[in-house]
């Protein structure tokens, strides 16, 4: 839509006048009569292939062009997956038996170790133990014993399945990696399990509360804006209403009326209004967009809450598809729209800071991608291919607006060298003075590729991430600073897709080195003097699944920073997942 | 293959993945969101479950906050896939904080870019913090400074570096924790006052599921394809453009709802013709081609004394009418009737009906959209109100994307 698109405002003319009378549509739809309507049942995906594996050699040379749905690794990966839930769910021996190999072996599920204790937490970390015959009734019991099992295949090796495993009972939580052998036949039976390593926590009491319902329920878009998802509008909006399936949408923390209790701005898509939800004395949060002038419908992907003109109310900067929009908090319950700044098409994380140390906030945004066209559909990966797809420098053109006083922005991100590597992927940016010099640097995150440290010389910056060890080339998508080693320095949570199907097939012989990494998952850096030391296997956090927002907070208040990851892409209507 | 038909042959690998994910099928989807302990030896534990933060909805963006400000960080969660929002209270026997808010004079009022370490009245191990507006994807969390105190008491100072690099070193914290402003230049931290305690009620929360039925306004007038259908005396029609106004409602004889939708349509005849409108209800049991069983259509026709033009559509313009609506959404459901489209007298289309639907709300939607024009489809489509600060696309830039195919 973005050529197509016209502003009612440009940057330079700040015309309030301009603004098209709204038109107020009537909230309540005419109540319907709700009879479920006559739909052909939808048929079950079938998973398992029929195709005899039998000699078939699993070695991953195949020619490129039969990379569609040839991928042999895959189609092993799947009836493997689909047999190991099948023992992992298996009621009797019988049937756990009819899954083995004769002379099955399994490892012991774990090796007595040290128990490490944190602030009440009690972690066993170890391997399995050794290699003994089985019975299929003890087998099923011991796996029973783990809780209810979630299985994701992240490599194969021949007739060989790595599996990640998950799961939580009670009080105890279980995480390991298993290798399964098969037999080559088609479903194949499980010759041996080894346990490679596991994980194993046990905490006591009750830790994070949902309380949703009672801080949002009474407010009468609760069901439509909380409860219902992206995929349920998508089949309702449409294209030319600028609402897409992927449900790009954030929030922004910040006291707007100034009561001293924090509230929060919620973006959302195209013709959905965005939010404000004002905190009450009572920790309840009371919705007033409309009221304040900031129930935007176009397509919104993040705002932020910050003061622009130092008058110490906090104003609202919003990445919309359409413009960077920014608007003020005149101190009386409304915001006031002040202008915006057409130039970031398909905008998605903002983050601002005082760049120039000049006393003012300049607000910096990332743009994903180059061509758009949300009316045919294409947008993101879609319109353009990232090129190479781990390294790919055909994405969009990230931002610096300084703020040049009274609501006015300009664009100098050529001026101060941020045009440097600035056709990547990028999803979000955050500013740290990682050197401690005084003024603030900033990383950014790219999907497909090399991520950028912009470090800051007098407002004059350069991508110092190939020097200090920080580029992370992988599919970045978030970035948290954090002093995690408490050391004093700057560390640098990066969150990164993890792939099952991803790390299946980086490593298979097919694709060259430097792709290995794309589908590994979270990033963390240590810095040591400034330079970043990639500590991410080590530190166990590789696996946040498919990972958005990400970063550290100090959850149990002592002193270490912990980690939150927001995960999953999309989750959709059928249960087979890609 | 050429490099260029590489290129494009990863170009189209993209584009089909989309294409399964728009059929329903999920991408890395229900997956649990995750919580890392730090264990202090460089290393991490995964507690998701145990802390209570292992949700499977799509996260997308997620803001710390002590919302309620008794000392400990709270989330709030911003997801894709309903529930979109979640408050996560922390309630974990936790040691105190020091939470600190900082107020510039010289350097920008929200003292963005600031840095604060607190300093222990013995030798410990750094705890430092930043003030940040806009990290993590798409989110801004608060600009409350957080420092979990741990076992140990007795932070009273706290160095502060200024954006600009200015430092300053504040006084006044009371040893044991608590809420402290620290305003540029002054060196001395005020205690904010306490606030009541907040008791939110724990619930279980669930995503609404999503309903077949739907009513959808389009935000202009979209330009219909072209349609062959038999009609009631067997011969073969065009629907195209004739200069009035229909409703094109697509049926099964042997669909219940499509039954009370007929018998809906027939008591309310006048009605609609009063409004200047026309029915053309095409069943679909003639889709498998000659051998279909048709009967069911006629029974019902008749049962019904169905007073409009009725007839048969064919298997090529049943799809045109899905892939029509696979061009308007990002996501369409499956084919299903009854389906019912409101169309102008230039065979544009104006709304979309999904599943059964009263006549009384197509009569009400027909009666505002007629004459509206594009400013007025704009602000008539969104499902709630709010405003736009957009125009809405032109007519002819609809009618160029939406070219009505053959």
């Amino acid at each position: 839509m973005r050529l197509t698109r016209h502003l009612l405002f440009l940057f330079s003319a700040l015309s309030t006048t301009a603004i098209a009378e709204p038109i107020v549509v009537d909230d309540e739809l005419v109540k319907l009569r709700l009879k479920e309507m006559a739909r052909p049942d939808r048929l079950p995906v079938p998973v398992e292939s029929k195709t005899p594996l039998t000699g078939v050699p699993l070695n991953f040379n195949l020619p490129v062009a039969e990379a569609s749905d040839s991928w042999l690794g895959e189609k092993f990966s799947i009836l493997a997956l689909s047999q190991l839930n099948r023992l992992a769910k298996a009621q009797n021996e019988e049937e756990a038996t009819s899954l083995l190999a004769p002379g099955f072996l399994c490892s012991e599920f774990e090796t007595p170790g040290p128990i490490h204790t944190v602030h009440s937490v009690a972690v066993r970390v170890g391997t399995g133990g050794k290699v003994r015959s089985i019975s299929p009734k003890i087998l099923i019991e011991e796996i029973h014993a783990l809780g209810e099992l979630k299985l994701k295949v992240i490599g194969v090796e021949n007739l060989t399945t790595r599996v990640h495993v998950e799961a939580n009972r009670g009080d105890g939580e279980y995480s390991a990696t298993w290798l399964c052998s098969w037999t080559d036949e088609s479903p194949p039976k499980l010759q041996r399990l080894e346990v490679a390593n596991f994980e194993k926590i046990r905490a006591e009491g009750s830790w994070f509360q949902d309380v949703t319902k009672a801080a949002l329920e009474k407010n009468p878009r609760f069901e439509a804006q909380v409860l219902r998802g992206i995929g349920s509008w998508s089949q309702r909006i449409t294209r030319i209403g600028d609402l897409a399936m992927t449900g790009h949408h954030g929030i922004a923390v910040g006291d707007v009326n100034g009561d001293g209790l924090e509230d929060i701005y919620v973006c959302d898509g195209g013709s959905l209004p965005n939010q404000l939800y004002l905190q009450q004395a009572d920790g309840t949060a009371k919705e007033v967009a409309s009221k304040w002038g900031v129930a935007w419908l176009e397509d919104s992907r993040s705002a932020l809450l910050v003061d622009l003109d130092n008058d110490g109310d906090q104003d609202l900067v919003v990445a919309t598809i359409a413009m960077i929009a920014f608007a003020e908090n005149n101190g009386t319950g409304k915001f006031e729209l002040r202008g915006g700044f057409p130039g970031a098409p398909y905008p998605f994380s903002l983050s601002a800071a005082d760049f120039d140390s000049d006393g003012d906030l300049d607000i910096y945004t990332c743009v994903y991608s180059a061509d758009d066209d949300s009316v045919s559909g294409k947008r993101g990966f879609e319109a353009s291919s990232p090129t190479p797809f781990n390294d790919a420098e055909n994405g969009g053109r990230n931002v610096l607006l300084a703020n040049l006083s009274d609501f006015k922005f300009g664009d100098v991100t050529k001026q101060v060298g941020m045009d440097q590597n600035n056709t990547r992927w990028s999803f979000a940016a955050s500013w740290e003075d990682f050197d401690r010099d005084g003024d603030p640097d900033l990383y950014v995150a790219n999907d497909f590729g090399r991520n950028c440290l912009y470090r800051n010389d007098d407002g004059k910056f350069v991508n110092s991430a190939p020097e200090v060890g920080a580029e992370d080339m992988a599919a970045g998508m978030s970035v948290s600073w954090g002093d995690f080693n408490r050391d004093g320095e700057a560390d640098l949570f990066v969150g990164n897709m993890f792939s099952s199907a991803g790390q299946r097939v980086a490593f298979q012989r097919k694709f060259s080195d430097g792709k290995t990494r794309m589908a590994r998952g979270n990033t963390l850096f240590s810095a040591n003097d400034g330079v970043f030391q990639d500590h991410s296997l080590e530190s166990g956090v590789t696996n946040g699944g498919w990972a958005w927002s990400s970063g550290f907070a100090d959850l149990n208040n002592d002193g270490w920073q912990d980690l939150v990851v927001a995960n999953g892409y999309l989750t959709n209507t059928r249960d087979d997942d890609l | 293959m050429s490099p260029s038909e590489k290129i494009n042959d990863y170009a189209r690998g993209w584009t089909d993945l989309m294409k399964l994910v728009r059929n329903g099928h999920s991408w890395s989807g229900s997956e649990r969101n995750r919580f890392f302990l730090n264990g202090r030896k460089g290393r991490f534990h995964e507690m998701s479950h145990l802390a209570g933060l292992d949700h499977i909805e799509d996260g997308r963006g997620l803001a710390i906050v002590d919302w309620d400000q008794d000392g400990r960080l709270d989330l709030w969660y911003r997801n894709r896939s309903g529930p979109r929002l979640r408050l996560m209270l922390n309630q974990r026997k936790s040691p105190p904080s020091v939470s600190i808010k900082l107020e510039g004079t010289s350097s920008n009022r929200d003292a963005i870019g600031a840095v604060v370490e607190l300093l222990p009245s013995q030798g410990d191990k750094h705890l430092v913090r930043s003030v940040k507006a806009g990290d993590l994807f798409l989110s801004q969390s608060s600009k409350w400074l957080h420092f979990g105190m741990g076992n140990r008491q007795g932070y009273r100072q706290a160095k502060v570096t200024w954006p600009g690099g200015g430092k300053e070193l504040f006084e006044g914290l009371n040893g044991d924790g608590g809420r402290f402003l620290l305003k540029q230049g002054t060196g001395k931290a005020t205690a904010m006052k306490k606030r009541k305690t907040v008791t939110l009620k724990q619930h279980p929360l669930e995503a609404a599921g999503t309903k077949s039925q739907a009513r959808i306004i389009l935000p202009a007038r979209v330009p219909f394809p072209l349609l062959t259908f038999r009609d009631q005396a067997a011969k073969q029609q065009l629907l195209a453009a004739n200069g009035k106004a229909r409703l094109l409602v697509l049926w099964s004889g042997t669909c219940s709802s499509c039954k009370d939708s007929l018998e809906e349509f027939t008591s309310n005849a006048d009605k609609i013709r009063a409004a200047n409108l026309e029915i053309l209800a095409l069943a679909i049991n003639g889709i498998g081609g000659p051998a279909a069983d048709i009967s069911p259509a006629y029974n019902l026709i008749d049962r019904t004394k169905f007073p409009f033009p009725w007839g048969l559509i064919d298997a090529e313009s049943a799809n045109r009418i899905h892939k029509f609506q696979e061009k308007l959404f990002d996501h369409t459901p499956p084919s299903s009737v009854p389906l019912a489209i409101l169309l102008d007298p230039n065979n544009r289309a104006l709304t979309i009906y999904r599943g059964e639907i009263s006549t009384a709300t197509i009569l009400q939607d027909w009666q505002a959209l007629q004459n509206a024009n594009a400013t007025q489809l704009h602000h008539f489509a969104p499902p709630m109100s709010g405003t736009w600060f957009t125009n809405p696309l032109s007519q002819g830039e609809v009618e160029r994307l939406f070219k009505a195919s053959k």
